[in-house]
């Protein structure tokens, strides 16, 4: 059987067709409308909240650049290109051995290269030094850095009877030319200081070898050639 | 045939679909409210949150700005950290030796002067050989009796006495030899 709308009904749909179309388009902003809304306004939260974020970022990075005395940095800087140059030079390996062997007296008698073994960023040199128990243990004191350039050892063959002593010296080169953007920019205290005291040390060093130098220089002819003993 | 029309139940019908609308617009009038109360409110957030927002962008760029004046500093500072970290690896690397001579030196089981350390050799795994030479024989044998002194092995990871040397040529010689691995200290600046 065909269900008909009665004349009543249509009536009353008639008299109330603006409360009916009204309904429908709240309805329709309740479903569709406020829900896109709700989702523009927690993504806007989550973009302050990665902008908040950034913020303290970029104040607690001014405030570790604002700390740092852009003096002292270029000269720590400095410091850690002569102990790590970019490149290899063989006339600073020299020197430096020759400054460590005058400040301790520990004499150095010969030098070899394996140059086989040497790498891009580190050269080998076996060396033979002569000098007392005391002037050895001067250089073991001074060796690593107090000559300018850093050196580490990987083994020592030392006879305080005869006063003989053979070592396996390592100098490093590093040339860092990308800088990897780092997200914490914080300077280790402790490393700056040392490396602020390293500066000092090789400092006064440099300073006793030059007015040593000076003195030597009346009585010693300077060497044109650094690989001549 | 005669039609009769029942006015009574129509009526009926009529008031409880009266009754129905009525509440249907009472519904949408509440629903209305609700719904621009509800606008309002987000267009008043969302408002307050743009500009919050807009202002957080502002700032970023200030201090960006800002920091571009100090790229220089900036270059420095991450150059140094890379270098001082690789300055670090290297040390870490070396033998760093002069603490564990010393170390030796003291606790070395030796009794007299006339015997010390002849040779030495030391890598940067800690393997230690190192020879002690005597002038007489009984130094020879007090300190041999000595090595095993608690405070002397508790330096060493590991200890072997390789040899004894007895010769007696024009100058009396009398060696141990010793190999071992010293413990690691804690860390000591040379």
């Amino acid at each position: 059987m065909k269900k008909t709308i009665d004349i009543y009904t249509l009536r009353l749909a008639k008299e109330n067709i603006l409360f009916i179309v009204v309904f429908v388009l709240f309805l329709a902003i309740i479903i569709f409308f406020i829900p896109l809304q709700l989702k523009n306004y927690y993504d806007y939260q989550e973009k302050i909240k990665l902008l908040e974020q950034d913020i303290n970022q970029l104040i607690k990075k001014q405030s570790i650049i604002s700390s740092i005395d852009p003096k002292e940095s270029s000269y720590l800087v400095q410091t850690l290109n002569s102990l790590i140059p970019g490149n290899e030079d063989y006339f600073s390996i020299f020197s430096t051995l020759e400054s460590i062997s005058a400040k301790t007296g520990f004499r150095i008698v010969s030098y070899s290269i394996k140059l086989y073994e040497k790498s891009k960023d580190k050269i080998i040199i076996k060396v033979e030094g002569e000098g007392t128990p005391d002037s050895f243990l001067k250089f073991l004191e001074s060796y690593q850095y107090k000559g300018g350039r850093l050196i580490t050892m990987d083994e020592i063959t030392f006879s305080p009877g005869n006063f003989k002593t053979s070592l396996s010296l390592n100098f490093y080169t590093k040339d860092i030319k990308d800088l990897q953007q780092l997200s914490n920019l914080m300077v280790d205290k402790k490393t700056r200081e040392k490396i602020k005291e390293i500066s000092q040390e090789i400092e006064s060093v440099s300073n006793i070898s030059t007015a040593e130098g000076e003195f030597r220089e009346i009585e010693y002819p300077t060497k044109q050639n650094p690989f001549t003993l | 045939m005669k039609k009769y029309i029942n006015l009574l139940s129509k009526k009926k019908d009529y008031q409880k679909k009266e009754k129905f609308f009525n509440l249907f617009r009472k519904i949408t009038t509440l629903l209305g409210i609700v719904t621009i109360f509800i606008l309002l409110s987000l267009f008043v957030v969302y408002q307050k949150i743009k500009s919050q927002h807009q202002s957080l962008l502002s700032k970023k760029e200030d201090y960006l700005n800002q920091l571009i004046l100090k790229k220089d500093v900036e270059k420095q500072i991450i150059y140094f950290n890379e270098k001082s970290s690789l300055f670090n690896n290297i040390l870490k690397k070396d033998v760093n030796f002069l603490p564990y001579y010393r170390i030796l030196k003291t606790y070395l089981p030796v009794s007299t002067e006339s015997a010390d350390i002849s040779s030495i050799k030391y890598d940067n795994q800690k393997i230690v050989e190192f020879a002690l030479s005597f002038s007489n024989y009984e130094d020879l044998y007090n300190s041999l009796s000595n090595l095993e002194n608690e405070e002397f092995l508790n330096i060493f990871d590991d200890l072997t006495l390789q040899s004894i040397n007895l010769s007696e040529t024009k100058i009396k010689n009398y060696q141990l030899s010793l190999k071992g691995k010293f413990k690691t200290l804690p860390i000591m600046e040379p």
